[in-house]
This record gives C-alpha cells, sequence and structure tokens, in this order.
C-alpha cells in the first residue's frame, strides 16, 4: 500500500476505495447494491456525491426499472485519485507504509 | 408500370464527436453484469467481480450470498474453484474467510480486464492509464526497495550449519529457510 495522503477535501483512503470499487464495477452499480456493501465501513454514498464528488459522481435513475444508481462520470479524477493512494492495481509488490 | 423500389426519410441521430468526446456506450448504461457479460451472468463471475473491485475486504460466503444474490452451496463452489486457483486464501475451519492474494497475476489481468470492459464499453483510457502506473510500481519495487527498509543485515543459515544467501530484511524480522532455498522476493 501507498503511503496514503494527508485526507484533502473529505477523500479518505476508504472513499477512493470505494470509488476504485464503482469504477471496476463498471461506473455505475445501484445504490441499493452501494450501500449494502459500504455502509458498514463508513461510507456514505449519498453524501460522497453531494461532497467531495460532486459534479464527478451522480445518483440517476434507470427510467426502465425507477432504481437508483450511482454512475461515476468522471473516470480521469477517479483515476488519478486512485494512483494517487496505490488503489489502482492494489497489488503485492507495492510500498507498505511502516 | 411496376414500383421497383422505393425511397424513404430515415431519421439519424447524429452525435457531433470533438477530440474528447467519448465514444457511446454500445450496452445499456444500467446494467450489473459481471465484465459487461463477457462470462454470462454466473454466480462465479459475479463473486470474482467483486473480490477483484474490492481486494482488501474479508469475504464471509454469507456476504457474498447477500451481495451477489446467489445461494449458499453456489457461492460456496465459486469460492472453493477460486481458491483452488489461487486467487483467494481461505481461514478459518468451520467458518471460513477469505482474502484475495494480491500477489497472482490473475489479480493484476483481472483488474486490467475490468478496466478493459469499461473503456470498450465508455471510450475511456483507464486500462492504459492503468499500465504504465503499474508497471512504474512493479520496476521500483524489483530495483533495490530493500535498501529504503533495511536497518540490520541478516545471515540466514540451515539446520546443517551451512550459510545460505544473505538476505536483507527490513522490520527486524529475521527469516530462517533451509540452505539454499531462501527465496529471492
Amino acid at each position: 500500500m501507498v503511503p496514503a495522503p494527508p485526507p484533502s477535501d473529505g477523500i479518505t483512503l476508504e472513499v477512493v476505495r470505494f470509488l476504485a470499487w464503482l469504477k471496476k464495477r463498471g461506473a455505475s452499480q445501484r445504490l441499493l447494491y452501494c450501500n449494502k456493501k459500504w455502509e458498514q465501513k463508513g461510507i456514505r454514498v449519498k453524501e460522497i456525491c453531494r461532497g467531495p464528488a460532486r459534479g464527478r459522481m451522480r445518483m440517476q435513475n434507470d427510467p426502465s426499472t425507477g432504481e437508483k444508481w450511482i454512475v461515476l462520470s468522471d473516470l480521469v479524477w477517479a483515476d488519478n485519485l486512485m494512483m494517487e493512494y496505490g488503489e489502482e492495481i492494489p497489488h503485492h509488490s507495492q510500498w507498505i507504509e511502516l | 408500370m411496376k414500383t421497383l423500389f422505393m425511397v424513404t426519410a430515415l431519421s439519424v441521430d447524429v452525435i457531433i464527436m470533438t477530440g474528447g468526446t467519448p465514444v457511446p456506450a454500445p450496452g445499456p448504461e444500467f446494467s450489473d453484469v459481471p465484465y459487461a457479460g463477457l462470462f454470462g451472468d454466473t454466480v462465479i463471475a459475479r463473486v470474482v467481480e467483486e473480490i477483484i473491485a474490492d481486494p482488501h475486504s474479508v469475504y464471509h460466503p454469507r456476504d457474498l450470498e447477500e451481495l451477489t444474490g446467489a445461494s449458499s452451496p453456489s457461492v460456496r463452489d465459486a469460492l472453493a474453484t477460486l481458491t483452488r486457483f489461487g486467487l483467494l486464501k481461505t481461514a478459518g475451519g468451520k467458518h471460513p474467510a477469505y482474502t484475495v492474494d494480491r500477489s497472482k497475476k490473475t489479480f493484476v489481468a483481472l483488474t486490467l480486464l475490468a478496466y478493459a470492459t469499461l473503456d470498450d464499453r465508455q471510450g475511456s483510457d483507464c486500462m492504459n492509464t492503468a499500465i504504465p502506473h503499474y508497471c512504474e510500481t512493479v520496476r521500483s519495487s524489483c530495483t533495490g526497495i530493500q535498501v529504503y527498509g533495511a536497518t540490520t543485515a541478516y545471515r540466514i543459515s540451515g539446520e546443517s550449519g551451512s550459510i545460505s544467501p544473505v538476505i536483507l530484511a527490513g522490520c527486524g524480522n529475521a527469516y530462517r529457510y533451509p540452505a539454499g532455498t531462501a527465496p529471492q522476493d
């Protein structure tokens, strides 16, 4: 794991891990599913949409089912954060914070 | 007089493309089929997509049943298969917990595949961004990272008393290996 930079603008390691998860799952996922997985880790998806990811991640209704989905629209922003936090490909050879 | 053919007006929606305009997605935007349906919508594909997307969590069969909506036996089968392939490591006998083995190249390849399917659908460039970054981190780990963390050099000796190669270990941990089998990683 790359030493995490100091938290800024509400971006934490867990938030970046959530963004990485969302991106690797096709950059869109049901809000229900996001909450089911990430609420227990302290991630409030709606708050992230309104806060640090404002304008970059949005909540959208699926017109065919009416379900709420979370859509990550700014993939470049997510990429940069993931690289900064070592979450792009979190493999074993990365630096470990001692 | 016979009508040979008819000309009708067709309306075609056109998106004006500029340099940075992403290619429109061919598939449905709201789909949670793993890897855009490349391997079908199977339980094992769902489990693989989940563990690759979040390789830091500790997974219990019940969590995955809830997350994937799959039955207990099918999730157990999927977990057994992935453990057999070495992608998952398991601990705990009666109530097993699974972690992702991030040292496997399969893990890296599947992570890149996740980006590739996204790129092909959205016209993004995630995979090409990830590859050079991965190569940089792998290369730096192969070229003298021990220098930074090492405080003491430990001589690893075998049971016979013969001396095997000297290994530099960080964090003050000494490891004992049979002579000649000390790993270089």
